[in-house]
């Protein structure tokens, strides 16, 4: 298997896992002002990373 | 960056958009996250975790440039409708809740249904060299 393969599966091994608790922990209870908080910092500091993964050329590759 | 996709490459970040979907679809839609906050929380936490995938992905050259333009809009309406979403539950508007559940849903189906028409394109391409290739051999 290529290991840039490889690193692709096992991210989607952990975040699966990750993803699990976070769904566990969603359906037992409200989240609470803490973990709202941190999940929107996770999804700006998501977001900001995808932007500087745009194509630079308006994507003809 | 910026290369083809190989058939088995694009295999797991489809599989990936699509076991995704299937866990915002059991969570949701069988009522295991019944309150409106819940929803959302459920939902932004599968975003987070398709865009983590999708940012490996992109990083070891696994989507081009020409796909990721292809899912970009869906990436958009989908991180807007979840903003609408939380925005909505924070006003107790309900109503504009669901408008907003609705158009995440339908971002994430779009998401799935572009990572699988990239896939039909490249086994297209694939068979296509294929041809191309046995066609040389033969002159």
């Amino acid at each position: 298997m290529d290991p840039a393969q490889l690193i692709l599966w096992l991210k989607l091994l952990s975040t699966g896992m990750e993803l699990i608790g976070n769904l566990k922990l969603s359906t037992g209870r409200e989240p609470t002002a803490e973990e709202e908080a941190e999940i929107i910092v996770e999804r700006d500091r998501l977001n900001a990373a995808w932007a500087k993964l745009a194509p630079t050329n308006g994507g003809d590759a | 960056m910026g290369r083809i996709l190989t058939m088995e490459r694009k295999g797991a970040v489809v599989f990936a958009m699509w076991l995704l979907l299937g866990a915002f679809a059991f969570f949701v839609w069988t009522g295991c996250a019944s309150t409106p906050k819940q929803q959302w929380y459920t939902g932004q936490s599968i975003y987070n975790a398709s865009l983590d995938v999708l940012i490996t992905g992109r990083t070891a050259g696994y989507i081009s440039d020409k796909d990721f333009v292809r899912i970009e809009g869906y990436r958009r309406l989908a991180d807007a409708s979840l903003k609408g979403m939380h925005e909505a539950v924070q006003d107790g508007n309900l109503d504009l809740f669901q408008a907003y559940l609705v158009a995440y849903r339908g971002a994430l189906d779009r998401l799935v249904q572009e990572a699988a028409t990239v896939d039909r394109e490249q086994k297209r391409i694939a068979r296509d060299k294929k041809k191309l290739n046995a066609i040389s051999e033969e002159e």
